[in-house]
């Protein structure tokens, strides 16, 4: 072959590789690459599926774990992996916020339509300094809910109203069934056991910020908590090596009467149960106990939200747009109100638009009539908004654990927790 | 200088390691893919990490911040984090020593004439065949704290009455992380004693016996003299091996319970995936590879003394 050949055949070879790319990023844009933890959970996967099919929108669907998402959402635009949608839980949002290329979806479908489609507290969960960075796909609360079979097998009848109620309850379950562990508490996994350390904490009166955000967790009420979540897990009441996953799976077998979680508790419980939807009958969501009779029971603030990113695919002519692909896969998942009410029909995800809101099926729902009462006065995750999250949630849990293990007394514990707060902030 | 020394009777002699040109750009050729891969896969990413360790970068920063030490002081100043080298200290001594005792007594077994015996070599290599994080499941399986085997059989035997939460308190923890390591290690381990037992002469022992000696006489004063060299590249290997584990203490307790198995391989992807502090994390690598180095050095001056 002579050079001049060899010349005309690189620039031929260049001139192909660079046509074959402009087709696979033309391609990329038609199909939606959708990262989420739903599609990860064996119960919920098949649901899911057909509901993303539902949109009629080409879709690649990722799978991670929820532990995993933050992780797998980084480490794919790091690595400049294609990611055009994907699944945020609501106390990770300040987070990807600060990351370039997050649409404000205020560009994408308007404030004012967004307004007119999503009640205001719906709304505002995927909101960020001013921008709509989530869309809501999913929102409720974490609360408390109660497996009434267990319970009724030991008597009980009623709901606790106040903390020391809850605990004469866990007792009764344990003395009718003593290998049960009557409360699923959760003691594993940093997230889980920050959140259920925030919830009693505030059902005993106290809080980890004040109002103008100064920590106050070295206080009598986060002595007393740590010292009941000791004394649960002491007595046999709780257990240790409980995630949300292991609790899940305790309700829906009978081993435990109570435990928080998020309104797709129901989904799981029916699964566990084996007897699926018939299950539904038992399982009861609860106003949180509180330490004395009158005191505000308060739930956490929870919601899954859907992230879009500015890609090719979010975009007609260049321009961010409801019309793309993204625009319409997720206008499809967040705002049809068939998928929307067929979600909550078959996994208990209580729907987020008002038009689905209204309808009778979700009006009517005893569930979710008895969900949207166990609110109390909702109060978002304290340690979600803060930048660095993670650092503020490790501490948390592992003084929580210390105190729980023995490894510290609660007056240390909670001493530590606000010192080690104190210079993070710092 | 010329590599060739010349001797009293003038006769030219090469200096050992000394290559011809022609060998010499041979030698360049061949060693050329296995340096650019070094150069890629450890120098390039190690460079990179030192670099990272000066400055503050997390995830959401759009651009590192030059900080100098800072990340280092932090490091030396936060007794949680320091905490981290005493206790990969006590995992890498136990499991390292525990495996040298077990690798040797099942090699001392193994190199006995009974029946079966390629069979059991051979199955002793099982767990080194299985991958780790699949060990670290199966011993999480039995060792958990509601359905666990072990707890099934120990209060059948009534060892205890109620079921105890090996992974959820911290001896029972650390004891889990390093009994899993080490059945995953006794394979190897008890290859190079093998190994090692193969090269002795059998005639020795037979005179030994001979001479009245029993068995542990002959371990302590033949059989462990012998195996030395093995002592020290088993051990060597084994603590290097040991500093660097991730996914059996991962999969197992997720370096807990508080900490109480977090390794400093467990700090770094604490840091680096969970607080997003990818300079903080490269910081505290750069102070394992430290903490390795004089290992690495041990080891392989050791190997070069044998060549």
């Amino acid at each position: 072959m002579t050079p001049g050949k060899i010349g005309h055949t690189i620039k031929a070879g260049i001139a192909a590789l660079a046509l074959a790319g402009c087709a696979t990023s033309a391609l990329a844009a038609d199909k939606v690459t959708f990262l989420n933890w739903i599609t990860a959970e064996p119960s919920n996967a098949p649901v899911m599926q057909k509901l993303i099919g539902d949109t009629g929108v080409p879709v690649e669907v990722l799978s991670s774990s929820w532990g995993d998402m933050q992780k797998s959402v980084f480490l794919r635009l790091r690595t400049k992996q294609p990611l055009d949608v994907f699944q945020a839980q609501e106390r990770w949002l300040p987070t990807f916020a600060q990351m370039p290329n997050v649409v404000d979806f205020n560009d994408v479908f308007g404030k004012e339509f967004l307004e007119k489609t999503f009640p205001p507290e719906v709304l505002v969960t995927g909101q960020v300094k001013g921008k709509q960075v989530g869309l809501p796909w999913n929102v409720g609360s974490i609360s408390l809910i109660s497996n009434t079979q267990v319970l009724e097998k030991a008597g009980v009848t009623d709901a606790p109203k106040t903390i020391a109620d809850f605990v004469a309850d866990l007792e009764k379950v344990k003395a009718a069934a003593p290998q049960s562990t009557p409360y699923a508490m959760m003691t594993k996994g940093d997230d889980l056991i920050s959140s259920d350390f925030q919830l009693w904490l505030w059902a005993h009166g106290g809080s980890i910020f004040d109002e103008n955000d100064k920590p106050v967790v070295n206080s009598e009420a986060t002595v007393k908590t740590l010292t009941f979540m000791k004394d649960l897990v002491d007595r046999g009441l709780a257990s240790l090596d409980v995630d949300r996953g292991a609790a899940r799976r305790m309700f829906g077998q009978g081993e435990s009467a109570f435990y928080f979680d998020a309104p797709v508790a129901k989904g799981f419980a029916e699964d566990f149960s084996g007897k699926g939807e018939a299950f539904v009958q038992y399982i009861h969501p609860i106003l949180t106990p509180v330490e004395k009779d009158g005191m505000q029971s308060r739930s956490m603030e929870w919601g899954h939200l859907l992230v879009m990113l500015d890609t090719d695919a979010a975009k007609v002519d260049g321009k961010l747009s409801a019309d793309s692909p993204s625009g319409r896969f997720l206008k499809g998942l967040s705002m049809n109100d068939g998928i929307q009410l067929e979600y909550f029909q078959k996994l208990g995800a209580i729907p987020v638009t008002l038009s689905a809101r209204a309808s009778d099926i979700v009006t009517s729902d005893r569930y979710t009539v008895e969900w949207n009462a166990s609110l109390g006065m909702p109060k978002l995750n304290e340690l979600a908004a803060l930048k660095d999250s993670a650092s503020y949630v490790g501490v948390v849990s592992e003084e929580v654990q210390s105190a729980v293990l023995g490894k510290k007394d609660a007056k240390q514990a909670a001493a530590d927790m606000q010192s080690r707060i104190e210079k993070l902030l710092n | 200088m010329d590599m060739a020394a010349t001797t009293s009777q003038g006769r030219t002699h090469r200096k050992p390691g000394y290559l011809k040109r022609g060998d010499r750009r041979f030698a360049y050729l061949i060693l050329a893919p296995a340096m650019a891969a070094f150069l890629v896969m450890v120098a390039w990413p190690f460079v990179d990490a030192m670099t990272m360790s000066f400055y503050s970068y997390t995830v959401y920063d759009p651009e590192p911040v030059f900080i100098g030490l800072d990340n280092f002081k932090a490091i030396l100043t936060d007794p949680y984090v320091l905490g981290s080298w005493v206790t990969t200290a006590i995992f890498v001594a136990g499991t390292t020593l525990l495996t040298m005792f077990l690798g040797l007594s099942w090699a001392l077994l193994m190199y006995q004439d009974f029946k079966g015996r390629a069979v059991f070599r051979t199955m002793t290599l099982l767990p080194w065949i299985l991958p780790s994080t699949v060990s670290a499941f199966i011993w999480a399986w039995m060792l958990n704290g509601r359905y666990g085997i072990v707890n099934v059989l120990m209060m059948n035997v009534g060892a205890i009455d109620s079921p105890v939460q090996f992974l959820s308190n911290d001896v029972g923890a650390m004891v889990a992380v390093i009994l899993t390591r080490t059945w995953i290690s006794i394979p190897l381990f008890m290859s190079f004693f093998l190994a090692g037992l193969q090269g002795m002469d059998f005639q020795q022992i037979e005179a030994a016996r001979i001479d009245g000696a029993g068995n542990l006489r002959i371990v302590r004063r033949l059989i462990l003299p012998h195996l030395k060299p093995v002592f020290l590249v088993t051990g060597a290997l084994g603590m290097i091996g040991n500093l660097q584990q991730f996914d059996i203490i991962f999969a197992l307790t997720g370096g807990g319970p508080v900490r109480a198995t977090s390794v400093l391989s467990i700090e770094v992807y604490k840091q680096a995936f969970q607080n997003w502090s990818l300079g903080m994390a490269s910081a505290i690598g750069v102070l394992w590879v430290f903490t390795l180095m004089p290992i690495v050095i041990f080891y392989l001056r050791s190997l070069f003394r044998e060549d």
